[in-house]
């Protein structure tokens, strides 16, 4: 017969059939020796499992089992030894099983016990103790503070404690134990069961109390002379405790939004209010060009549809419906000025003006790119400045049409505007706040305007990615597929749009930079689409 | 990485000079084999492509003597201090490993068209379906009066990167206070054209910081040269005085050199001088001679697949090809090989081939900051390569728009070497 030493010795290695062994030896024990004496048990579940050590000899051992188990056997032996000395009942320890699986065991009460450390609102579950505030100060500082501030008022981006009452109904609400929390049971379980952070559990009660005690002194919630005790902790109403309403909006509201979904014609007209610039997800040439539609109200709406403009002068153009293709009208800077309305967001102009979101644009005709001095510009405006690129009639209108058609990556983030006599009134209205103009409407009228943008039956254009492949060869000799990027840009992953729009700008002349120009120009449409296809998908 | 018969090829190769019977390797059993010589912009690009691009149905191996190859474009920099050499190393690991190339170092010294095989020196014959060759180029004997290869270390040509251009900066770096540097240029045609013009500026500005009396005199056989005007305007502006350049009009094209008296003649005026550079007139790497495939010095070839004019199963590369309008670069060799690799595969396994399209740009650096380019695009036509569009530097560009350029060229570099090497 095994002594306990053998049986401890050859539960060992086979640490990982344990935790299944666990369930088996206190089931067996339970249906074969309810009542039996002590000694006879811890020997018979001394064979059992030794049979079973056996039997499993085989089975492959899981590390993460082993550990928990060796716990959970050696706390069992030591409380079956106990039970033993004492001559007691393990039915205690070993509750009667229905798991037909025999696996598992209920856990005991002292275990629940050892795990039910939660504190309710109305105290229960707080242990004995008390706390005052100027003992809380003393320990806060020395454990809480080094996060949480002196005063807690939080260091850096931790957590802020006190302070914020009456910030609750403000635009950006200042959250604290003392203006938000609503039951102060909460703070002393969080302390009690997290608090220091990484030395969890090395508060006694009393300190924890003290801590609390002092965070409610530092929330002005309590004078100095205050104690906190497990006596008076049900008692203490915080700030914000009838804060808190019950979400009954399933039944109030839900009726109010129930009925058939719309799923045809449910509005009358679409349009496009807002668009995704930086993702370009929305679809170039969509939405509702109010110059269009002259009964469109008089306020001029700003949106970042780019397509549409407010027009002032809604009947100006009724004549015209296609005015890219009329002849350039001389551009009239007062309109331009309410036009420049859209603009002065970001850009200032003007006496005094300085950069904002974007650099101011005075003197901005037959200027070099990029020259605003402070300014900050975008890596893509900076290169196309290094390439030369100077502000004139055409450079300005093509830019303020489409940004990215010149400036791949340009932070302007503006889809443009799309009809040439706004642009016409903008540049005439830039023109007064530029000492050297250069090719302006007034100044010399163009004959015939220029349209800049991409057709859309050439955005369309879906290109094969197999071809662009091919033609990719002439790319990668310096675009490294990779996307690497140092003194040569990356082309790749870009949104395809925003690829045909700048190699078409190159062919067209409208982008400064002999080696793309180049390159762009005996590229075909369905070339430039198949090569934008390629590299949108290279991996 | 695996231990399979690539990996034993290439280490055996490497190890075994022992190995004396001749044998033939790697009858790989299907597949279509390719074999490429030499691993420059041209032979990396050609055989990264075929393998890449045919995702294993081609068999390629890549016969390169170099295990570190060091890039002619670019040499001229460490020679004015801008690059280490070790940034213009680069190694055959990535071809090996990613694409399955079989990088056998090795010279090629022979090809016999009929068997269609390559000998190398270590004793190997390996066959190939297409062979692709991209070999460079090497001198002509003769060309320059007075040297051969034997005083390339008295008279260094530094052409192909490597020892040679270390040898060469050493030189001008000891040179005496007051010194003469000489190049003798070569005569059309030759690898990268303004690429001794290039020279000139790096070594006037290296020159110009450790030795600012140094002289520099060129010795050249043709009338005008690449980005002469861009060139010229550069030296005057940051190296006034420094460099002298001799032209056919004063004898130019009659010189003689001593290596062991280290001097220089020039239609009969004999000059001293401390360093001699020597870029004497240039051929085909031999390889494509013993191939047997050249007309004059240079290896012709049809526009459309780069295949040779004389064998329709061998294609030859970037500099050692008579091509047409292309100048021979690295960009060119790398265009060239894109284009090669497609119709290699085509032929090979049936792969779509689209119309050939080529391109090239030359960067040079002039001074710090002052870079300047050349390029265009280039179409087959039946009887070459010809040219269809094309652009330069301008003369009294802002310096905003040469940084740039030369930003643009550290880029491109970066760029042409993952295309050839990763």
């Amino acid at each position: 017969m095994p002594g306990r030493d053998t049986y401890k010795n050859s539960a060992l290695p086979a640490l990982g059939v344990s935790g299944l062994l666990l369930g088996t030896v206190f089931a067996v024990s339970s249906h074969d020796h309810g009542e039996a004496d002590a000694t006879v048990l811890a020997t018979q579940i001394a064979q059992k499992e030794e049979a079973l050590i056996a039997a499993m000899d085989d089975a492959k051992t899981a590390e993460g089992l082993a550990a928990s188990a060796v716990e959970a056997r050696d706390a069992l032996e030591q409380r079956v030894a106990t039970a033993v000395a004492n001559g007691g009942d393990l039915t205690g320890l070993a509750p009667a099983s229905t798991d037909p699986f025999v696996l598992g065991r209920p856990a005991h009460v002292d275990e629940i016990a050892a795990w039910d450390v939660d504190v309710l609102p109305d105290g229960r579950g707080l242990p004995q103790g008390r706390g005052d505030v100027w003992t809380g100060e003393e320990v806060f500082v020395e454990q809480c503070a080094s996060c949480h501030g002196d005063f807690a008022e939080g260091v850096g981006n931790w957590p802020v404690l006190a302070g914020g009452l009456d910030t609750l109904a403000d635009k950006d609400p200042v959250k604290t134990v003392g203006s938000y929390w609503p039951h102060l049971s909460t703070a002393w379980d969080y302390i009690n069961r997290s608090m220091p952070f990484g030395a969890a559990g090395t508060l006694t009660a009393d300190e924890t109390y003290a801590i609390v005690a002092y965070i409610l002194y530092s929330n002005d919630l309590v004078g100095d002379d205050f104690v906190l005790s497990d006596e008076n902790f049900a008692e203490f109403e915080m700030y914000n405790a009838n804060g808190f309403v019950i979400d009954d909006r399933s039944e109030l509201e839900y009726s109010a939004w129930r009925g058939d979904p719309c799923m045809s014609n449910c509005k009358d007209m679409v349009e496009i209010t807002m668009r995704a610039t930086f993702l370009d997800v929305t679809p170039e040439g969509g939405g509702v060009s109010v110059m269009n539609h002259a009964a469109a109200s008089d306020a001029p709406v700003f949106t970042q549809d780019g397509v549409v403009l407010q027009d002032i002068d809604a009947s100006a153009d009724q004549d015209a419906p296609t005015p890219a293709l009329v002849t350039a009208p001389t551009g009239d800077a007062e309109r331009g000025a309410s036009l420049y309305e859209h603009c002065s967001g970001c850009h200032q102009i003007g006496e005094g003006a300085g950069d904002g979101i974007g650099p101011h644009l005075n003197g901005i005709f037959d200027r070099a790119a990029a020259q605003a001095e402070g300014y900050r510009y975008s890596d893509g405006l900076q290169r196309a400045a290094d390439g030369g690129l100077i502000w004139d009639y055409t450079t300005l209108d093509a830019y303020i049409e489409d940004p990215r058609a010149l400036v791949s990556q340009t932070r302007m983030s503006f889809a443009g505007v799309k009809q040439q006599r706004d642009r016409d009134d903008l540049l005439a209205y830039l023109r007064l706040f530029s000492a050297d103009p250069q090719n302006i409407p007034e100044a010399a009228p163009t004959a015939v305007s220029i349209d800049h943008s991409v057709a859309p039956e050439v955005l369309a254009i879906v290109g094969d990615p197999a071809y662009g492949e091919y033609l990719s060869g002439e790319c990668t000799s310096c675009h490294q597929a990779s996307g690497a990027a140092n003194g040569i840009p990356s082309i790749t992953l870009w949104p395809t749009e925003d690829f045909v729009i700048a190699m078409h700008a190159y062919k067209e002349g409208v982008r400064l930079h002999p080696v793309m120009q180049m390159m762009a120009e005996r590229l075909s449409d369905e070339e430039i689409a198949a090569l934008a296809a390629y590299f949108q998908q290279l991996e | 990485m695996k231990f399979n018969r690539r990996a034993f090829l290439g280490t055996a190769v490497a190890t075994t000079g022992v190995l004396s019977a001749p044998m033939v390797m790697g009858a790989g059993h299907g597949r279509p084999k390719v074999v490429v010589v030499g691993g420059g912009a041209g032979g990396a690009t050609a055989a990264r492509y075929t393998a890449k691009d045919s995702n294993g149905e081609i068999d390629v191996t890549l016969i390169e003597p170099s295990r570190q190859y060091y890039t002619c474009f670019f040499s001229n920099l460490y020679l004015g201090g801008f690059r280490s050499i070790d940034s213009l190393g680069h190694s055959y690991g990535t071809l090996a490993a990613n694409y399955g190339i079989n990088v056998v170092h090795d010279w090629a010294t022979g090809v016999d068209r009929d068997a269609k095989t390559v000998a190398t020196a270590g004793g190997y014959t390996i066959p190939y379906d297409r062979l692709i060759l991209s070999p460079g180029i090497d001198f002509v004997d003769g060309s320059v009066a007075g040297w051969d290869v034997s005083a390339q270390n008295a008279m260094p040509h530094a052409y192909k990167a490597g020892s040679q251009t270390e040898l060469l900066k050493a030189q001008i770096e000891s040179m005496p206070q007051g010194g003469v540097y000489a190049m003798v240029a070569p005569p059309n045609p030759y690898r990268c054209p303004p690429g001794p013009y290039e020279r000139v500026s790096m070594v006037a500005h290296l020159l110009s910081e450790i030795n600012p009396t140094a002289k520099i005199l060129i010795a050249d056989p043709k009338e005008e040269f690449s980005k002469q005007g861009l060139f010229e305007e550069g030296w005057n502006k940051h190296y006034a005085g420094m460099i002298d350049r001799v032209g056919p009009d004063f004898g130019g094209d009659i010189v003689e050199v001593d290596p062991s008296a280290m001097t220089v003649s020039i239609d009969g005026e004999v000059t001293k001088v401390d360093v001699c550079n020597v870029i004497p007139a240039m051929r085909a790497g031999s390889i494509a001679e013993m191939a047997g495939i050249t007309e004059g010095n240079w290896a012709p070839v049809n526009a459309i697949d780069l295949s040779s004019k004389m064998d329709e199963n061998i294609h030859v590369l970037g500099d050692a090809c008579a091509q047409g309008d292309m100048p021979k670069s690295g960009f060119s060799a790398n265009s060239q090989a894109k284009v090669c690799a497609m119709s290699v595969r085509g032929a090979l396994t049936g792969s779509n081939v689209f119309p050939a399209r080529f391109s090239n740009t030359c960067w040079s650096l002039i001074n710090t900051n002052d870079g300047v380019k050349v390029g265009a695009t280039y179409e087959a036509t039946e009887e070459k390569i010809a040219k269809v569009d094309g652009f330069i530097s301008q003369t009294g560009e802002t310096t905003d728009v040469r940084e740039a350029t030369y930003q643009e060229s550290i880029g491109w570099y970066d760029g042409i070497a993952a295309d050839m090497f990763t």
